[in-house]
């Protein structure tokens, strides 16, 4: 797609993209967007979309605006092609002269333009109500209209809405109306072109005469007062294109009289000038007039069509929001829980009679502890003290229990402690991390689990975690 | 641009705090100690514009170690910044002093320093190692004390941090609302005056952001609606062929249609709010997770038949009384009388059935059987209802929080009975339009409107499972 494709398939495509584009995370197209959309100058909203489209990176294999396009050239063409064949079908009918009577001109006119103009009119008259705001195409029939069912093709093969609620009901609708303003007037064009075509080969290769009958008591001044009022737009530039009163009078035919009713037979072909002028003036030219108007105002319905539809909207808003970006490029991975640890499997402390006491970071207070042998250690204690607390230890005991807070994580610098402490009690002491609970109460299992994940990275069996079941003997 | 590094002990939210204020979800956060591992930078721009960058640090591990090497190295204390400068110069490659240099590297580059303490634990002395490190680097610092669990050691730590830090404050990541996470950015403003043009232009940034949010979640919320009140569907049967089982396929499918598109919106509200990796599970919850066709649903997130008969009638009201205001008053308000008798019956007596259903001839023979659209007075209601709870949640919902969102409701409540009459009215207009005529660009700009002013209204609610009486549902469902 390129950006010289009409509007409508661009809006088409426009819609059908972004409306794909909506899974995307939000920011993602908001960034990419306002990217876009900061190096616009352009105030114009259609440009700016526009721009857009081209800017933006996409696959090229978008059809929709293709194929809506192809549906409106295929079906524009077979109305101007129908309207064509009908134009010199009824044409080369309502012409027919075999000899006998001259073509009744007030038939002629009636069915080739009168009966068109008020169609004509019509029409005009439901583009008014669509001007003043009314949905026009809700009150257009079938009947009336060629458009209105080749719309109903167009929406079939198109895949294009033109009737329906969602969101732009009143664009759409809009967009629709003009649509079949232009398909109609097409068809009307194509029969005037049929129309006058017809009229120049009969004239070019046979002697057609026309004349006017009727059976009302009308005088002959009437009807060139008729005829004349109809002839007025051109009068003064093709007077020959104009009847006078003479050849009104002349034309007067009478189907009782023998053979024509006529007296100056040669008179009578004249009249297609007229005939001609009738076709161009009144049926051609206000339809090709209407044709270029329904085309304008299809051109700004689909503008409006296009920037109304709730994903330019919100693209829109895109373009000219700044990006407030808190922080979101970063990404790290979501940590991969480790397994836990059986909390549950772990053996609950209760008596501590037999082990050595060492209480970290004030884990315990002194007189919840019934033992002489406790040492205190803690975060901040220094090199020295850690010494002499480790080298201080009996050698009777086989089990050193260190009494930690379970609420606070486990730091490196205590597994520092516990190897400098497995160095100082040999391989066959066991150490029983206990983590407390607040207020020496039993440690939460989740705090348990943390702690004995982090002192099994010692990866030594003498090591491990005991739940705490409160003080007894200790 | 000023730059803050996030400090303190592993496990003490220095992430949550992060993955709230930089609204990022994918930061790591985890209960085992020592997720962070690297110092993350996290930049806050508005398009592409720094304007100051959060740094995510790993813990202090061996912090008395680190303070016992200063020491020893330190001559007085007008080179105690040289001090760290060079232990971080002398260990970046030592393993076992990784996350100090981690952590110390960004406060030595200039940061400010945000020392992170969990105020829901006691203090302890332990602490004091760390506040003397970060007070050796001699960089602007704040406390900020986090409450991760349910106890409260405010005031125990409040004492030890006004020691070391010029401000500390109280900042829960996951409860944090968006005025006290903007206080806390002013707060940051505080550690330095050349500061706090940044800070302050960042502030107005957000404030900006959060009105765009909400419109163009309103906007979605309602094309969601207008689409959901659109939705129809047909099929084909031929002349002598039953069309009730055609029916009730075309119901069930047409249900199914308004569901998806309802999760689609919000799905899109999630985004909006940069919630994008929030699992569709996370809202399968006791309320949200009611089938937008449920009695419950309806019950809850409805009008009540009182309600829809005053809206009917303000709405009837508001018509005629254009009517008398035509005529100048000749009327004597016989239009807003009428107007408003003619709003509450058409209330009173409007089809519960969701939708209905047409059997129609067609010239060439057969049946075209149509259901729909949904033309139950309180669907629209019950969806903004639902719409509304959604986006509070969803707007109030941190970036820390890696729960389910949970929602309850206190008994006898309803979600609608917090909408006012005037805007309740404005609704009703906008959509009995729609429902009549088609979503013109006009409607569709005022149900927008109504729905932004609806989401800027704060839901009052503790929602917990409905127990109120059930008054009318759709039978057809």
């Amino acid at each position: 797609m390129t950006d010289r494709q009409p509007l409508l398939a661009q809006a088409a495509d426009i819609h059908q993209w972004l409306e794909r584009d909506s899974d995307r995370a939000d920011l993602d197209r908001l960034k990419r967007d306002r990217a876009i959309g900061q190096h616009q100058t352009d105030a114009d909203p259609l440009k700016k979309v526009l721009l857009w489209w081209q800017a933006i990176e996409r696959p090229a294999s978008a059809d929709l605006g293709r194929r809506v396009l192809q549906v409106r050239r295929t079906l524009s063409g077979l109305l101007l092609a129908g309207g064509l064949l009908i134009g010199v079908g009824v044409g080369s009918l309502a012409l027919t002269f075999e000899g006998d009577y001259p073509i009744n001109l007030l038939a002629l006119l009636g069915v080739l333009v009168l009966l068109p103009f008020i169609f004509l009119l019509l029409t005009v008259m439901f583009c008014l109500l669509q001007a003043f705001g009314l949905n026009a195409m809700a009150l257009l029939p079938h009947w009336m209209s060629p458009g209105r069912w080749t719309l109903d093709l167009f929406e079939r093969y198109a895949g294009l809405q033109f009737t329906g609620f969602y969101g732009q009901a009143d664009a759409r609708s809009r967009l629709g109306f003009w649509q079949v303003v232009v398909f109609s007037q097409l068809f009307g064009v194509g029969f005037y072109i049929g129309a006058v075509l017809a009229l120049v080969v009969l004239v070019s290769v046979s002697d057609l005469a026309f004349g006017w009958s009727t059976t009302l008591a009308v005088e002959s001044s009437s009807i060139y007062s008729l005829f004349n009022m109809v002839a007025f737009p051109w009068a003064s530039l093709w007077p020959a294109a104009a009847p006078d009163a003479d050849l009104v009078e002349a034309s007067r035919i009478f189907r009782l009289a023998a053979p024509s009713g006529v007296e100056q037979v040669a008179l009578l072909g004249t009249w297609w000038k007229y005939v001609l002028m009738s076709l161009l003036i009144w049926g051609f030219l206000p339809r090709l007039l209407l044709l270029l108007f329904a085309g304008w105002r299809f051109k700004r319905a689909t503008r409006t069509y296009l920037l109304e539809h709730s994903e330019v909207t919100a693209l829109m808003d895109r373009l000219i929001s700044p990006v407030v970006d808190l922080g979101q490029q970063s990404h790290t991975p979501e940590p991969t829980e480790a397994q836990e640890s059986g909390v549950s499997d772990l053996q609950t402390a209760t008596s501590f009679a037999d082990a050595y006491i060492l209480v970290w970071n004030g884990a315990v207070s002194e007189s919840e502890l019934r033992t002489a042998d406790i040492a205190w250690l803690s975060a901040s204690s220094s090199d020295a003290e850690l010494s002499s607390v480790l080298n201080s230890l009996p050698t009777r005991y086989k089990k050193v229990v260190v009494f930690t807070k379970s609420w606070e994580p486990p730091l490196l610098e205590f597994l520092d402690v516990l190897s400098a402490l497995r160095e100082q009690v040999g391989k066959s002491c066991s150490i029983a991390v206990v983590p407390v609970g607040l207020e020496s109460r039993p440690a939460e299992s989740g705090d348990v689990s943390v702690w004995a994940r982090t002192v099994a990275q010692l990866q030594d069996p003498g090591t491990y975690v005991m739940n705490f079941g409160g003080f007894t003997d200790a | 641009m000023p730059d803050f590094a996030v400090v303190g002990q592993p496990n003490k939210g220095k992430s949550s705090i992060v993955a709230t204020l930089a609204e990022n979800e994918d930061i790591a956060i985890s209960s085992k100690p020592g997720t962070t591992r690297k110092a993350t930078h996290y930049d806050f721009s508005v398009d592409g514009k720094l304007l100051y960058t959060l740094v995510d640090t790993p813990g202090f591990q061996r912090a008395n170690r680190v303070l016992q090497w200063l020491e020893a190295h330190v001559e007085d204390a007008s080179n105690r910044v040289d001090v760290v400068r060079a232990f971080v110069a002398e260990h970046r490659d030592d393993p076992k002093f990784a996350d100090e240099c981690e952590l110390l590297q960004p406060i030595l580059d200039g940061a400010g320093i945000l020392y992170v303490v969990d105020g829901s634990k006691p203090y302890g002395p332990e602490f004091e190692v760390e506040m003397q490190i970060l007070q050796w680097t001699g960089q602007p610092r704040m406390a900020l004390i986090n409450l991760i669990g349910e106890g409260d050691y405010q005031e125990q730590w409040r004492r030890a941090l006004d020691q070391y830090f010029s401000i500390v404050r109280v900042f829960n990541a996951m409860l944090a609302d968006f005025d006290t996470r903007t206080n806390l950015l002013r707060a940051f403003a505080e550690l330095n005056e050349a500061w706090r043009s940044d800070m302050e232009a960042a502030i107005k940034a957000l404030r900006s952001e959060r009105s765009r949010r909400l419109h163009r979640s309103a906007t979605e919320v309602a094309d969601a609606l207008i689409a959901c009140l659109s939705y129809t569907g047909q099929q084909f049967v031929d002349e002598g062929d039953a069309t009730d089982g055609v029916a009730q396929s075309l119901r069930n499918a047409l249900l199914q249609r308004i569901r998806e598109r309802e999760q689609r919106a919000r799905q899109q509200v999630q985004s909006i709010y940069r919630h994008d990796r929030m699992r569709a599970d996370e809202t399968d919850l006791v309320l949200l997770d009611i089938d937008l066709f449920s009695e419950e649903g309806w019950a809850l997130f409805g009008l009540s038949r009182t309600q829809l008969l005053i809206t009917g009638a303000m709405t009837g009201a508001v018509a005629g009384f254009g009517i008398d205001a035509l005529l100048g008053g000749a009327s004597l308000l016989l239009g807003t009388a009428v107007g408003a008798a003619v709003g509450s019956l058409g209330s009173w007596f409007a089809s519960d059935e969701l939708a209905k259903t047409k059997v129609l001839g067609q010239q060439l023979g057969g049946k075209l059987v149509q259901v729909g659209p949904l033309d139950a007075a309180n669907f629209p209601w019950v969806f903004l209802g639902r719409a509304w709870l959604h986006h509070d949640l969803v707007r109030e919902r941190n970036h820390a929080l890696r729960s389910v969102m949970s929602a309850q409701m206190q008994d006898q409540e309803n979600v609608m009975d917090q909408i006012p009459e005037d805007l309740r009215r404005r609704i009703a207009q906008a959509i009995g339009t729609i429902r009549k005529e088609g979503a013109s660009s006009r409607t569709r700009s005022q149900l927008q409107a109504c729905v932004e002013a609806l989401f800027q209204l704060k839901l009052e609610s503790e929602l917990a499972g409905n127990k109120r009486p059930v008054y009318e549902v759709p039978p057809a469902f």
